[in-house]
């Protein structure tokens, strides 16, 4: 109970600041996207399985914490359902939310969310481009079955400096755009803190429901930074460097300090040549680590006993690839090498009482280093408005040596995928993909937040890749400014891994995580609709899924098909935006977001025993499940509200105000179920009511 | 609008908002199961049996409907051998004395609902405690002794001589055949009243459980501090005593209890000259830690710590041993708040729709025995199971 109370304390921290001041000097007030084309009316037609995530749409988002997060507007796309209420996790088409995949300029993300889930660690204001692939993978994509969230970051300015500074009631920070060397070196730059720490102790006082919980801190940031190169017309290079952490830890009574904490570490050096208007050639390293710990000390008597459970994944990457567009041909190949070292749930002593946990000496080691070479190439015809034929293809050999149990396993697993995209009419046509997806990391969930406790672990010669088979058929029309697409997709998985033991992530027991996990299948089945309206004036969306997700496991439910937890049956999401006035000098808009998702399903108990031990006079108080996921949870609504005033238009300094409620109608959607052993009834606990934000950004 | 008036209006804003996040509603859960039969029988040494027999209830801590009426029968190979009868509350008893190594069943019927369950009562296994050590020199210098244990079949009784004083001891020793089979075996401390360090117990058993370990090292035991090692009152004491947290201070201790599953024929057919000195390579023993008592009365010191009674042996069938796990692990996490999300059942051997279990259990304490192994071979009757 002390974890999830010290959560409502994040919450409640978020709230009670609400209000999100933002002093900005900045020359680009909304879009930023660099590489997605917006001309006049005419918005890009996207290729079947691709979402195009344009950086206006998700930073116009109503969030609970006040800060744009791409992740949320994604939740609200066709295929996608929710976990948690608040939360970051989503799950794609039926997979599970290791299934999915974010890149930042092409360097998996691990550790994506900051406050237990609420927020994603990269800040929009870096993103220049973003895309989200369901269906029809690049073959340039590769280890996983569901989705793909691929995050371009921005170069820095070349001829002018800008910057702006901002705070909210989760997080301050600012970010710099400059020119080194004009029109040959720049950098961007961004840092982010947040000042929940202080904000949690300033809440404490005034609840006494969290007296147990002592000491709150928090430590929260992330920082980036890109220098690009431009060495000439055709050569550029270009050094990403990302980094992000979440400490947290609080007193429990008297008896216990407890800390939990993850972070990034990105780098990445990368090469371009365009070598003509046909010829492109890219190359790049990458160094990546995310690791996550957990840790107590426990006094007794007058001893500090500590204990710390720590994983991490560390990654070199090199890669290779050519590019050819010719006008109906675009070929692309590459080459990459991928090593990663996994430490999962080693244990080992910690020096006591700082919120840095310090790596002393380990107890366990269950290192692990999984190798893995890859060939891709994809073949595409293409016709802008015509027809789009793709094919793509990896080949992957995997080398996996387990150390500790001196196990060494090769595999060579090929993947493919296939899309067709026919305009039949100029404004009406068919869309159709095919996907045989493989995935090499195994992500053990322990509670669906998306929060980066959970443990990845690899593959190896005893638990297999995951495998995916999805076919996805559609239709899709344009006429002027509406586009609607409306397809019917079919998945099924293998490979899929439970935790039985979700208890055991926070102890030590975790180290024989092996001795917990049961491997499975999935399948899962939908109808997606999607429409779309983009005008100067009224922009709108609709989004509405079917779909129906279970899961088998041999050793779970005793062996019988059971719903997925984040199975909702439907999904509807209504967003909308409206100019109310707009004069050259300032304008006013309204923007709205409707949600509609069925209850998920929960596990509940159906009766209540007791047993007494064998030693002792103690009882202990047991449940007994009729079955997993055997209780429906009430229906996910919510309605978000937000209002934008642009003004001072044609002035030096543009401004934005910005306006938004959260939970417009107030409703106590559920997070989570408890047992008030007071009272002697189960509780629905709510995270976030109705919560409004301001926002307030001016250019420079 | 002066840009600190528009900060002046955010700040302004955020006032009204200051209210506590948060909702805690009643929900009604209702699966629409009907209520379940529970059946707690564990068979004893001795010659009353008791269990306990009642149905779920809808809310936790709610109270016990019990089983009043129902036919209880105790079955061996087919052959009833008793039956229960209902005295009070949730408690059923029958006068039966189980034997060692047999197979038992139960059946429950009540209602027109028929429970079965079946389960082997452990065998006669004992434990035996000895020393291993090493001596370099007459002064006892460079030496330790350990206490091992070990599973044995108790056969014989023999007498032995101090060996620090050549007089002979009323001392009880007892040696026997090693055991070969599979069991369960939890091992608890004796509450010795010590304090708080007493409940842990750690173990070089290689098969020990580890689903309750400790943040705690042997090194964190009190008794074993340089300022309480220097305090003993005995240099035979201490040679016993200090050696512990020297060769195993990094061995993690178990909170309560360890639970041993040991392995049928683990380690057997090792001869005499495969046994060495230390415990850690020894391929039957182990040691057992615990925070210990520092001072006997007893004048010999090493062996007072031999024969004293420090743990408490417990031998169970093997769905008892399931069971209980589960409950103990329940036990364990009850405050974790990730233990709501703990969505398996516990174990229970109870067929045709009934929980609880059906299993047996018998305790023992360690008694000391001499090292080497006398007629050391497999017994005639040997059951395997993991």
């Amino acid at each position: 109970m002390k974890k999830y109370s010290f959560l409502i304390l994040f919450a409640a921290a978020g709230v009670v600041f609400t209000g999100n001041a933002a002093y900005a000097q900045t020359a680009e007030v909304c879009d930023t996207l660099v590489s997605s084309i917006v001309t006049g009316e005419k918005t890009r037609a996207r290729e079947a399985g691709t979402r195009i995530v344009k950086a206006v749409d998700f930073r116009r988002m109503v969030s609970a914490t006040g800060d744009a997060d791409i992740i949320k507007y994604i939740q609200t796309l066709p295929g996608v359902s929710t976990g948690g209420e608040g939360s970051s996790a989503y799950y794609v088409r039926g997979g599970n939310i290791g299934s999915n995949l974010i890149t930042l300029d092409g360097v998996p993300i691990y550790g994506s969310s900051h406050l237990l889930g609420f927020t994603s660690v990269y800040p929009a204001d870096i993103v220049s481009d973003a895309q989200f692939q369901v269906g029809g993978f690049t073959s340039e994509e590769g280890n996983l079955t569901s989705s793909h969230i691929k995050l371009m970051t921005a170069d820095g300015d070349f001829s002018r400096a800008s910057g702006q500074v901002f705070a909210s009631n989760f997080l301050f920070g600012g970010s710099a755009s400059l020119p080194i060397v004009k029109n040959k070196l720049s950098l961007s730059t961004s840092l982010r803190l947040s000042p929940v720490g202080l904000e949690f102790q300033a809440l404490k006082p005034l609840t006494s429901a969290l007296d147990s919980i002592g000491k709150p801190r928090a430590i929260v940031y992330d920082a980036f930074a890109k220098l690009k190169w431009r060495i000439d017309r055709k050569h550029s290079l270009y050094l990403t460097g990302f980094n992000s952490a979440d400490i947290y830890s609080y007193d429990y009574g008297n008896t216990s300090e407890e800390h939990f904490q993850w972070s990034n570490i990105i780098a990445k050096l990368g090469y371009d040549y365009n070598a003509d208007s046909r010829w492109r050639i890219d190359a790049g390293i990458s160094y990546n680590r995310f690791a996550n710990a957990q840790g107590m000390v426990k006094k007794l008597g007058q001893t500090d006993n500590d204990l710390a459970i720590r994983s991490f994944i560390r990654e070199f990457d090199a890669s290779a690839g050519a590019n050819y567009d010719a006008d109906i041909l675009h070929f692309q190949s590459g080459i990459r090498f991928r090593h990663a070292q996994f430490n999962p749930a080693t244990s080992m002593r910690i020096s006591g009482g700082s919120i840095f946990m310090q790596k002393d000496s380990p107890a366990t080691d269950h290192i692990t280093n999984s190798s893995t070479a890859i060939g891709h190439a994809q073949v595409e015809l293409k016709k802008e408005d015509r027809y789009t034929f793709r094919a793509a293809g990896r080949l992957n050999l995997n080398r996996t040596d387990r150390t500790e149990a001196d196990a060494v396993s090769s595999r060579f697993y090929p993947e493919a995928s296939l899309l067709a995209r026919v305009n039949v009419f100029k404004s009406f046509g068919l869309e159709a993909t095919a996907d045989y997806t493989r995935q090499l990391y195994h992500t053990l969930e322990g509670i669906p937040l998306g929060w980066s406790l959970d443990l990845i672990v690899p593959s190896d010669e005893q638990f297999g890749p995951e495998r995916a088979t999805q076919y996805y058929a559609g239709v899709f029309a344009n006429a002027g400014n509406h586009r609607v697409s409306i397809g019917c997709y079919t998945k099924k998985m293998s490979g899929l891994v439970y935790f039985i033991d979700a208890t055991s992530l926070f102890s030590s027991a975790v180290a024989g995580w092996r001795d917990k996990i049961d491997v499975g299948t999935g399948t899962s089945e939908g109808f997606e609709f999607l429409y779309e309206k983009i005008g100067k004036v009224f922009t709108a969306r609709l989004a509405y899924t079917y779909s129906d997700t279970d899961r088998t496991f041999p050793d779970v439910n005793d062996g019988k098909t059971f719903p997925a937890k984040f199975d909702r049956r439907h999904i509807l999401n209504i967003s909308a935006e409206y100019v109310l006035s707009g004069n050259g000098r300032r304008e006013w808009s309204v923007n709205g977001l409707f949600t509609y998702q069925s209850g998920h399903y929960e596990t509940v108990p159906s009766g209540y025993y007791t047993s007494g031990l064998f030693r002792g006079d103690d009882e202990v108080s047991l449940k007994y499940y009729s079955g997993i996921h055997n209780f429906h949870m009430p229906a996910y609504i919510r309605a978000d509200m937000g209002c934008t005033l642009r003004y001072n238009l044609a002035g030096r300094h543009p401004r934005t105000l910005n306006f938004g409620i959260y939970n417009l109608l107030n409703r106590h959607n559920p997070f989570k179920l408890t047992y008030d052993a007071t009272d002697r009834s189960w509780k629905k606990i709510s995270i976030f009511p109705i919560m409004p934000s301001i926002k307030w950004t001016i250019a420079l | 609008m002066a840009r600190s008036g528009y900060i002046a209006a955010a700040l302004a804003l955020m006032l009204p908002t200051l209210w506590l996040t948060g909702c805690i509603e009643e929900i009604s859960l209702d699966t629409g199961e009907a209520s379940r039969v529970v059946v707690n029988c564990l068979l004893k040494e001795g010659d009353v049996q008791t269990m306990e027999l009642y149905y779920t209830s809808e809310a936790r801590d709610g109270v016990r409907r019990p089983v009043t009426d129902a036919e209880v029968i105790l079955s061996s190979y087919d052959e009833e051998v008793s039956r229960f009868r209902y005295d009070s509350g949730c408690v059923w008893s029958a006068r039966f004395t189980p034997k060692h190594c047999k197979l038992y069943k139960l059946k429950v019927i009540t209602g027109g609902d028929t429970l079965s369950a079946q389960t082997r009562f452990p065998d006669d296994v004992d434990v035996a405690s000895y020393f291993k050590g090493r001596y370099s020199d007459t002064s006892h210098h460079h030496t330790y002794l350990f206490v091992s244990y070990e599973l044995r079949y108790i056969s014989d009784t023999i007498f032995i001589y101090d060996w620090t004083t050549s007089e002979q001891i009323d001392f009880a020793v007892t040696y026997g055949k090693s055991y070969p089979s599979a069991c369960k075996m939890w091992v608890f401390p004796r509450d010795l009243g010590r304090g708080d360090h007493e409940r842990y117990i750690g173990t070089t058993h290689a098969l020990a459980d580890d689903f309750n370990l400790s943040s705690l090292f042997v090194s964190d035991l009190p008794c074993f501090s340089r300022d309480s090692i220097l305090a003993m009152d005995s240099q035979t004491t201490r040679r016993v005593v200090e050696w512990y947290p020297v060769l195993y201070p990094g061995l993690q201790l178990h909170d309560g209890f360890v639970r041993i599953p040991i392995k049928t024929n683990y380690q057997l057919n090792k001869s005499q000259k495969e046994v060495t000195d230390t415990p850690l390579n020894s391929p039957r023993a182990f040691v057992l830690v615990r925070d210990i008592p520092t001072s006997f009365t007893h004048p010999i010191h090493s062996n007072a710590l031999l024969k004293a009674e420090l743990y408490d042996f417990y031998f169970l069938s093997n769905e008892a041993d399931s069971y209980f796990k589960d409950v103990y692990s329940r036990k364990i996490n009850k405050d974790n708040f990730v233990f709501e999300y703990e969505t398996d059942n516990v174990y229970s051997n109870i067929e045709g729709g009934g929980l609880g279990v059906f299993g047996a259990i018998i305790m023992r304490t360690n008694r000391k025995a001499i090292k080497g192994y006398y007629n050391d071979s497999s017994p005639d009757f040997v059951y395997s199971d993991d």
